[in-house]
């Protein structure tokens, strides 16, 4: 599609004859007789009868209308300066150029001049000129320029997590065991440095920190009580003193998941997940945000279930609205926090083996295998790896998804 | 604790498969003759030869062969 650029112009003749000024007298009665009787306009100096101005703007009516800009434009405004006459007989060019364009206002501003066959000048003038929908998209060159997008220099933005010079900091929150663990060994194995976040369990978390230590990762332990407000500013003080930064938050503790018969449960329980899912969140948010705003990168993740999709099952009011609350808020952060570099995203699990669901008959868990399409319980390796996947430097798009990891359609 | 041969026996008779066919995976996926009509017979089977009573949820959520005896010995406690 040719556009309309600055300079660019259009120009075409016309030869006045007696003829076409006879009609235009009759047509406008304009029967001066400088225009129509030649002995009158000798006796007045001129050679032969003079052409009406007018005829030279109907000629530019029909280009703008016709030609340039063409079909749909519509003529808003007109100046004009008749600097010598057109004598009948005379031919005349008629010039537009592009001086002026406005996008947003869909109008182009058009110098106008008009030379006789002896290249002299009458006239000169400015046109505004509106642009319909079909012409105005000639307008926008600078918004269909072609994006000249250098994918060689994007794939260098994204190191792989390996290669890093300086590691990428991630806290996993209850990654003393289960789902948590599988996450900080996958963060670990991918290049990061894992602070391994416990609250009750040092045994178990010094484990974790010790065998990833012990094959060449970057571990330390950390406890925290993720409700408690005191012991998430002393656990960030220790990953800062530590590595001067922390890009990836992960938020997987949770209090054990044991149903309660809905008619019984008391908003007191709501509390014990709210308190961990939600506040434990907020307040992560808290201390973790500063630094990854200062370094124009962070990754929230969130553990949801995949009781947010679909019915949930019985007795799992509690669990199921305090996680559907971290819901919200993720998706909150995920609006709001993008433009610094900080993706915000929920993985959702469908029911894992781990010693946080022991509690859950077994009858349940096998319904809930052959249930799912594949025939099998998600394993907290398979989480963990997607996990990962979004804490990755080129996951920079991915953002206020709820990822279900469920084998089957949600 | 339930009597396995003779759940296996009460399978092999209602779908019409050799007892050594049956094993604890053992599911509509892997025995073709599992089908919806022939489950509603098995778990009236199931009901008489174990003399026990299962509801509608429990039918639906005997899957395999070891659902079945989970769902079972829940119910013969009972």
């Amino acid at each position: 599609m040719n556009l309309f650029n600055l300079g660019d112009s259009y120009s075409e003749k016309f030869v006045i004859t007696d003829d076409v000024v006879n009609k235009f007298a009759d047509f406008s009665k304009d029967f001066n007789p400088l225009h129509i009787d030649q002995d009158y306009a000798k006796s007045r100096g001129y050679s032969r009868q003079i052409s009406h101005g007018v005829i030279q703007l109907s000629y530019l009516s029909k280009i703008i209308g016709m030609d340039f800009p063409g079909p749909g434009a519509i003529w808003m405004n007109q100046t004009v300066d008749w600097l010598i006459p057109v004598l009948a007989g005379d031919t005349i060019e008629i010039i537009l150029t592009i001086k002026g364009k406005s996008f947003s206002a869909k109008i182009l501003t058009l110098s106008v001049e008009i030379f006789n066959q002896n290249k002299k000048k009458v006239m000169i003038g400015e046109s505004q000129v509106k642009l319909t929908e079909n012409l105005s998209s000639k307008l926008n060159d600078e918004i269909n320029k072609p994006i000249d997008f250098d994918l060689s220099q994007d794939s260098k933005k994204y190191l792989s997590d390996k290669h890093r010079s300086t590691k990428r900091v991630a806290l996993i929150t209850g990654s003393s065991r289960g789902i948590g663990e599988a996450i900080a060994r996958r963060l670990s194995s991918n290049g990061f440095s894992v602070a391994i976040n416990y609250r009750n369990d040092e045994k178990s978390a010094k484990k974790v920190v010790d065998s990833i230590n012990s094959v060449g990762g970057d571990a330390i332990l950390v406890q925290a009580d993720i409700t408690s407000p005191n012991e998430i500013a002393k656990m960030s003080k220790k990953i800062f003193s530590k590595w001067g930064r922390c890009d990836i938050v992960v938020h997987g503790a949770s209090p054990p998941i044991k149903p309660i018969k809905t008619e019984k449960v008391r908003y007191e329980d709501f509390d014990i997940y709210l308190n961990t899912y939600l506040k434990g969140s907020i307040l992560l948010v808290e201390n973790f945000s500063k630094s990854m705003i200062e370094n124009k990168f962070g990754r929230f993740v969130f553990l949801g279930t995949s009781y947010l999709f679909g019915t949930p099952p019985k007795g799992m009011a509690a669990y199921v609205s305090a996680k559907e609350a971290l819901w919200g808020y993720t998706k909150s952060l995920a609006a709001d926090m993008a433009h610094y570099g900080i993706t915000t995203n929920m993985v959702s699990p469908s029911l894992t083996i781990t010693e946080l669901t022991s509690e859950i008959p077994a009858r349940v868990k096998e319904v809930e295998a052959m249930k799912s399409p594949i025939r099998k319980l998600v394993t907290a390796e398979d989480t963990a790896y997607h996990v990962a996947h979004l804490c990755a430097d080129h996951s920079g798009y991915l953002n206020g998804i709820n990822l279900p990891i469920t084998s089957s359609p949600v | 604790m339930i009597d396995d041969f003779k759940l296996k026996e009460v399978i092999s008779n209602v779908l019409g498969i050799p007892t050594v066919e049956i094993n604890n995976d053992s599911s509509p996926d892997s025995i073709e003759k599992w089908d919806s009509l022939s489950h509603l017979k098995l778990v009236m089977a199931i009901e008489s030869e174990f003399n026990v009573e299962l509801s509608p949820e429990d039918s639906m959520d005997m899957l395999s062969v070891k659902l079945i005896r989970i769902i079972l010995q829940d119910a013969l406690k009972k």
